[in-house]
């Protein structure tokens, strides 16, 4: 499989991943890696039903991601959605082989700082961010393609 | 009553608020709600469920949406779910929310989000001029 865009998005599948990203990622696929969302029917109603017709959707416990992903030899492009920077941490730390980030989406909550007005982060995601630079992957705020990418690394550094 | 809450990205939905008073005339129980680029969905749902607070078998709202699979839809469905007196409507536009408006009365919540099913395909085309 061949991860074309690796998103972080608290919001998982939503208006930005249907009308622009699936395009731009050129993908067949989204793979959302999700503890949450896999175990909860609900959810997995909802983001199927967000799901364009023509796009293939599998939506995995995180470690069952790395492994689906690991053991697909295709050349299938596939959009990969997380959750947070846990989760994308999570997945680096699983192996998986990819040099950039894209951050969409990480919301307002107590006790986050805000960064950009779609980007609110504390002191967890900050070392997970780190972990995930020291690792050598890229990491870019863009909640939309064509918009201006920007350094995680240098954002929350200032 | 059909109460009508119309959800969407940014002003859209205040925007076409007005708008659809202008066919409709002053309407009551039309509210709108938007989701701006600094919300969460959380935010959302709680501003939501202020809205909806009020709802019952006599106070029934339609939720209509701008697309399909976006967070005011996903958001908008939680409040659906296992509920009968909340219908989301996905794909608003100016022709259907002025329907919603002008014929929700004395019609079944089911009933009206039915009617707007089968409008929609009338709502959108090309000029034949």
């Amino acid at each position: 499989m061949n991860i074309t865009v690796f998103r972080i998005d608290e919001r998982l599948i939503h208006g930005q991943i249907v009308t622009a990203w699936i395009a731009y990622a050129n993908a067949n696929k989204i793979i959302v890696a999700d503890d949450k969302a896999a175990n909860d029917e609900f959810q997995k109603t909802l983001l199927q039903m967000a799901t364009p017709k023509t796009i293939e959707l599998q939506i995995l416990g995180v470690e069952e991601a790395i492994r689906t992903i690991k053991e697909d030899p295709s050349d299938t492009k596939a959009l990969l959605l997380v959750r947070g920077p846990k989760e994308a941490l999570q997945m680096i730390e699983g192996g998986l082989d990819i040099k950039e980030i894209n951050v969409g989406n990480i919301n307002m909550k107590k006790g986050k700082t805000k960064i950009l007005g779609n980007l609110w982060i504390d002191d967890e995601d900050i070392q997970n961010l780190n972990k995930i630079h020291d690792a050598g992957v890229a990491l870019e705020v863009r909640t939309v393609p064509n918009e201006r990418s920007q350094d995680v690394i240098k954002l929350i550094g200032k | 009553m059909i109460n009508i809450l119309v959800v969407t990205h940014g002003k859209m939905a205040e925007g076409i608020v007005h708008s659809a008073q202008m066919f409709t005339g002053e309407a009551e129980n039309v509210e709108f709600l938007s989701l701006m680029e600094d919300m969460g969905q959380d935010e959302l749902s709680d501003l939501m469920n202020e809205k909806l607070k009020r709802v019952s078998d006599s106070e029934q709202f339609l939720i209509l949406c701008d697309i399909m699979g976006g967070t005011p839809f996903k958001i908008s469905s939680q409040f659906s779910f296992n509920n009968d007196n909340v219908a989301v409507f996905y794909g608003v536009n100016l022709p259907i929310l002025v329907q919603a408006i002008l014929s929700r009365h004395g019609q079944s919540l089911g009933g009206l989000a039915s009617e707007l099913a089968e409008a929609s395909h009338e709502s959108l085309g090309l000029s034949a001029i």
